[in-house]
């Protein structure tokens, strides 16, 4: 399955800026073919490069259809279809119609990539920003902003290439990195986190031991009591303004 | 506020929307983010950074996936801090109980703001059929400009979702400022406690997603070991 077209094919160059215009791969976003449009424009400027322009409106109709994948494995899944576009355009076999290729491997990449980013990486840097911010570190925006988007490049940039380099079979190297069990234990590593986030909210200093395991006690049973509510279906602001109420009261109550 | 600072606003509000799903995807669109820049272009970065905290994890595990749209907490949290910033000096005793009056409107506000991110993605709908049109006619060019005029439609969703929160969130504070004094004084502790609850709500929201096995061993297990650090510290 590995590409043999790399002599005469697509450049580095040309790849970098296949994984820029990936970026803009929601632009269009629309409820009939999410995100066919932004695919068909990544792939626009290659496909040029391979076909004459009489058949162009032709093979670029084959690409405007339904299309959804995560954005950060997208320009991969570009890459390589563009290699089989290459391969095709060369006379040589290709396992399948680069058409077809997207359609294959689309709801795989995004639940994998889906699973990684937006279930793993996202919570994870998300709650430990917060806890540093909580505990007084003014730089967690930063924090969050570059530790997100540094595997996010990386997954962009080395994604297109490895995909260009791989053609059809990047899925399988993609199967190989083993990014759900990255995901699963990234969002072990949040339940941890978030645990620390509500201990530095609680840590008030002038408490004494007594008050802090009340308050520790009590914190935590009215977040579980939180979560099963949620669970239940109640909204989001009503569980928050239940708490403040609560809080109020008791509050009241107290002093 | 002057025009630029407002016009700052806008140019944050449109790039951190179009953030959210039609571009880059590069995290300016949390809460904390670009609570924090707009804070940070008003002159009010702590008050700014707080309303982040708090907003942060409340939608964290709405993922922008597929179809789902989550509340707009990218406008909301903007549209938090040019709150504060217009009615700060109105009420400046009870300045931590303004910043969590404002916390609940724009959580209220943000429920409703998706609605424009969904029109956006309706009118995106005939941009997809116009550019077709026009692969029909041989024109390539079509492909291009429609794509990229679906830009233009999630800034203008984020816009009109920015002015529907200042709008509405100023109209509601206009309104209730007279009281807020009365009500403040409701909240006798310390008014820390409340943007604490804001924190611990997005947490249970998180956690309620998120379904992890050992979920209680391993967030007592994080709380015990902060605790002993903190105290070690």
């Amino acid at each position: 399955m590995k590409s043999m077209a790399k002599d005469g094919g697509i450049s580095k160059w040309r790849l970098f800026r296949l994984a820029c215009r990936c970026l803009f791969l929601q632009s269009s976003w629309n409820y009939k073919h999410f995100q066919g449009l932004g695919w068909s424009v990544a792939l626009l400027p290659e496909v040029k490069a391979i076909y004459a322009p009489r058949h162009l409106p032709q093979v670029l109709k084959r690409y405007c259809k339904y299309f959804n994948t995560n954005t950060f494995l997208a320009p991969a899944v570009a890459a390589a279809t563009l290699c089989l576009e290459v391969d095709q355009s060369q006379g040589r076999n290709v396992v399948m119609e680069p058409h077809t290729y997207p359609d294959a491997v689309m709801a795989p990449v995004a639940a994998v990539g889906d699973a990684l980013f937006w279930g793993g990486i996202r919570p994870f840097l998300s709650c430990l920003a917060v806890a540093l911010g909580a505990f007084g570190f003014c730089w967690s925006p930063i924090v969050l902003i570059v530790l997100f988007n540094l595997p996010a490049a990386i997954f962009r940039v080395v994604g297109t290439w490895l995909g260009y380099q791989h053609g059809a079979s990047v899925v399988m190297l993609i199967q190989r990195w083993r990014l759900a069990d990255a995901a699963i234990l990234l969002k072990r590593c949040t339940v941890v986190v978030c645990g620390g986030l509500c201990a530095v909210l609680m840590h008030q200093g002038q408490l004494g031991l007594l008050w802090s395991t009340i308050v520790s006690v009590l914190v935590i049973v009215s977040l579980f009591a939180a979560i099963v509510c949620l669970r239940k279906g109640v909204p989001i602001v009503v569980v928050l303004l239940g708490i403040i109420a609560t809080v109020a009261m008791v509050d009241k109550l107290l002093l | 506020m002057t025009t630029a600072q407002w016009l700052m606003i806008i140019v944050v509000s449109v790039l951190s929307g179009i953030d959210r799903t039609a571009m880059a995807q590069t995290m300016l669109s949390r809460p904390l983010v670009c609570a924090s820049l707009t804070g940070l272009l008003l002159g009010i970065f702590p008050a700014a950074f707080q309303l982040g905290l708090m907003l942060e994890l409340l939608w964290l595990m709405r993922l922008p996936v597929g179809a789902t749209i989550a509340p707009d907490d990218t406008q909301a949290a903007i549209g938090a801090v040019v709150l504060v910033k217009l009615f700060a000096c109105q009420l400046p005793e009870h300045q931590l109980g303004l910043i969590v009056f404002i916390g609940v409107i724009v959580v209220v506000m943000a429920e409703v703001g998706k609605c424009w991110d969904v029109w956006a993605r309706h009118i995106n709908e005939r941009l997809f059929l116009n550019a077709v049109r026009g692969l029909d006619r041989s024109c390539t060019h079509s492909l291009v400009v429609n794509h990229y005029a679906g830009l233009c439609v999630f800034a203008c969703a984020a816009l009109i979702s920015l002015s529907f929160i200042v709008g509405g969130g100023s109209a509601i504070l206009w309104g209730g400022m007279r009281y807020m004094g009365s009500m403040a004084t409701l909240f006798t502790l310390n008014g820390q406690w409340l943007v604490c609850v804001f924190v611990l709500v997005g947490v249970a929201a998180t956690l309620k997603v998120l379904q992890v096995k050992h979920t209680v061993p391993l967030f007592v297990g994080g709380y015990s070991l902060t605790c002993i650090l903190l105290e070690i510290l």
